[in-house]
């Protein structure tokens, strides 16, 4: 019985630093495919259909889904829509269902799996990832501003508003915090060490954050007002009312794209904030 | 099968606002928030935090090759026993306390006591001493916290009667630590003082430990002293020439001294390289002194005669003295 459905999307190649200048990309993607089935865990590799040609081989306990077209096309690269990889988990009727980054390895016991499983049956999970240097490394620094690893009932699928979300661009993991405590579901943030990234330098691409910033510009302009009862705090409300402001003027004049970059980032981090008011360790 | 269990944390990020002082401005560097401890040795932190003992961690980032960085740790006074490692880019403290160190929930006020201090150059010019670099502290306490307020209606009343009919302020105060034969003492100086609507301009405060005793004595120009004696874990005795509701004051800017003295610290910390277990031994008494000045209050409010016919507005009859 399937207890928790995984939907991710596993790019054609993967490249990380590795000891002596080595590739450690191949090695550290077969390792965080393998580590993410497990019983009562089925796990859904969705393919962009632009990369189906040279689509990596998946284990059997992976299976191999073709997306939805539509992100080349939104953000300039392949990727897979989050709402179409949540609804083929929820298609499985698992009673969990969820996302993970594809460059992520889980170091998951059965016990830290039902654990996870048990608290996402009430909530919407995240998990913050633990970043190694290496594939060996025991512990490390959680890193605190992202989720890699996201966890819900299947029931809620439907209430998210997760249209022009995908993965591999930013904001999506912000805003499926946000728009769960929009729709009054509880959000816990847990740091789990069997939640490990293999640390590479950031390929962030500003045009792309911009892109998905503006997206969830558009969705706070249209509720404004559930936004209050969150209690957010006044930082959150400024640089909320800054970013509705700024987001069709952010070519009028000096500074106001810095402007509208900087109100973002914060209010990205108050949305971390938020939901880390209820943090959970689980060792 | 088994089951691990989730535990609540309570995560305090540098890069945010915070309650304290000793710190810079927040930063970010390479996906890391954090805050240099300085210009000062100590630094303090204030966050909520239910009573009992507990564990946390506080997280540090370092430089390249930088050593391990060892700060002193204080909570509420009381030293904690700390382990420093080394956790990829960063260093972790892994300590925990008793519930003497939390006797009750509320505000717990950390310090770090920096091993090391540097001179590097300041946003905007100059020079600033910096310290460690602390990333975000992360508390579990193992009591499971505050439960449901259903004694919220009398939580209100209450605090509404102490802020209306017993009123007082501790001021801000200047204060001066002394050696003395068999103990140690502080002088101080509150400014803004006042018990119930009157002021007391010049209020003066001393105190003094004699073995397990300390002695508290409030002075005021042209007034005779005050004087209030804590005896180990006994009651607090209160000067008897006192009106009761003004003894209740009295006991209730006893209670505020903690409040104070972190006043204090705020400001006087700044740039200082202080005796730290000095300071953590006066924390710890003064907190003594406020539990025992609040028990007081509470045995008085509690059995004694009533006084919710008080006029607050009636001043503190301070009894005359040369």
């Amino acid at each position: 019985m399937t207890e928790v459905a995984l939907a991710t999307s596993v790019p054609p190649a993967m490249r990380r630093p590795g000891p002596g200048g080595e590739d450690a990309g191949p090695a550290w993607r077969d390792a965080c495919l393998a580590s993410w089935p497990a019983p009562g865990w089925r796990v859904l590799a969705l393919t962009p259909p632009e990369e189906a040609k040279e689509a990596c081989a998946l284990p059997t306990l992976v299976e191999a889904m073709e997306a939805a077209p539509g992100v080349a096309a939104r953000y300039g690269r392949p990727g897979v829509w989050l709402a179409d990889a949540l609804a083929r988990a929820a298609g499985t009727g698992a009673e969990v269902v969820g996302i993970v980054n594809a460059d992520i390895r889980l170091d998951l016991c059965p016990a830290r799996r039902t654990a996870l499983a048990g608290l996402a049956r009430d909530s919407l999970v995240a998990c913050h990832r633990m970043e190694v240097a290496h594939a060996a490394q025991a512990e490390g620094p959680f890193y605190r501003y992202g989720f890699d690893l996201v966890l819900m009932p299947a029931a809620i699928v439907t209430r998210l508003d997760l249209g022009d979300f995908a993965f591999g661009v930013p904001w999506w993991d912000y805003w499926i915090l946000l728009d769960a405590m929009l729709e009054g579901i509880e959000v816990s943030v847990v740091e789990c060490p069997g939640v490990r990234h293999l640390t590479h330098g950031t390929a962030w691409r500003r045009d792309a954050w911009l892109a998905a910033l503006r997206e969830v510009t558009a969705r706070i302009a249209r509720r404004r007002e559930a936004l209050a009862p969150l209690g957010l705090g006044p930082v959150a409300a400024a640089t909320g009312a800054m970013l509705l402001a700024l987001s069709d003027a952010e070519d009028e004049g000096y500074g106001l794209s810095d402007l509208l970059e900087r109100a973002g980032t914060r209010f990205g981090l108050e949305i971390v904030r938020a939901a880390q008011r209820k943090t959970l360790r689980l060792d | 099968m088994d089951i691990a269990a989730p535990r609540r944390r309570f995560v305090h990020d540098m890069l945010f606002g915070i309650d304290g002082s000793g710190w810079h401005q927040p930063e970010l560097r390479d996906g890391i928030g954090f805050r240099r401890s300085g210009p000062g040795r100590l630094s303090i932190l204030r966050v909520a935090l239910p009573a009992g003992s507990g564990q946390g961690e506080a997280q540090l980032l370092l430089l390249p090759d930088e050593p391990l960085p060892a700060p002193a740790l204080f909570l509420n006074g009381h030293a904690l026993d700390a382990a420093s490692r080394r956790v990829g880019p960063c260093a972790v403290l892994d300590f925990a306390w008793d519930e003497d160190a939390m006797p009750e929930p509320g505000l717990a006020e950390f310090w770090f006591l920096a091993d090391r201090m540097e001179q590097v150059p300041a946003p905007g010019g100059g020079m600033r001493a910096v310290g460690f670099r602390l990333c975000a502290l992360s508390l579990e306490g193992v009591g499971i916290g505050p439960t449901t307020a259903a004694d919220a209606v009398a939580r209100i009343a209450g605090e509404r009667f102490l802020r209306e009919v017993l009123s007082v302020a501790p001021g801000r105060l200047r204060l001066a630590f002394r050696a003395t034969e068999g103990g140690r003492a502080i002088e101080a100086v509150a400014e803004g003082a006042r018990l119930g609507l009157t002021p007391v301009p010049e209020l003066s405060i001393h105190l003094r430990t004699d073995g397990d005793a300390l002695h508290v004595r409030l002075g005021a120009p042209g007034r005779a002293a005050l004087a209030a004696t804590l005896r180990g874990a006994g009651p607090l005795v209160l000067p008897s020439a006192l009106a009761q509701r003004d003894s209740l004051l009295l006991a209730r800017f006893l209670a505020a001294l903690p409040a104070a003295y972190a006043g204090w610290l705020d400001v006087a910390m700044r740039g200082a390289a202080p005796d730290a277990a000095l300071l953590a031994a006066w924390r710890r008494d003064l907190a003594r002194l406020a539990r025992a000045a609040e028990c007081a209050l509470a045995l008085a409010l509690a059995d004694g005669p009533a006084i919710f016919a008080t006029d607050p507005a009636s001043p503190f009859a301070w009894p005359t003295g040369g």
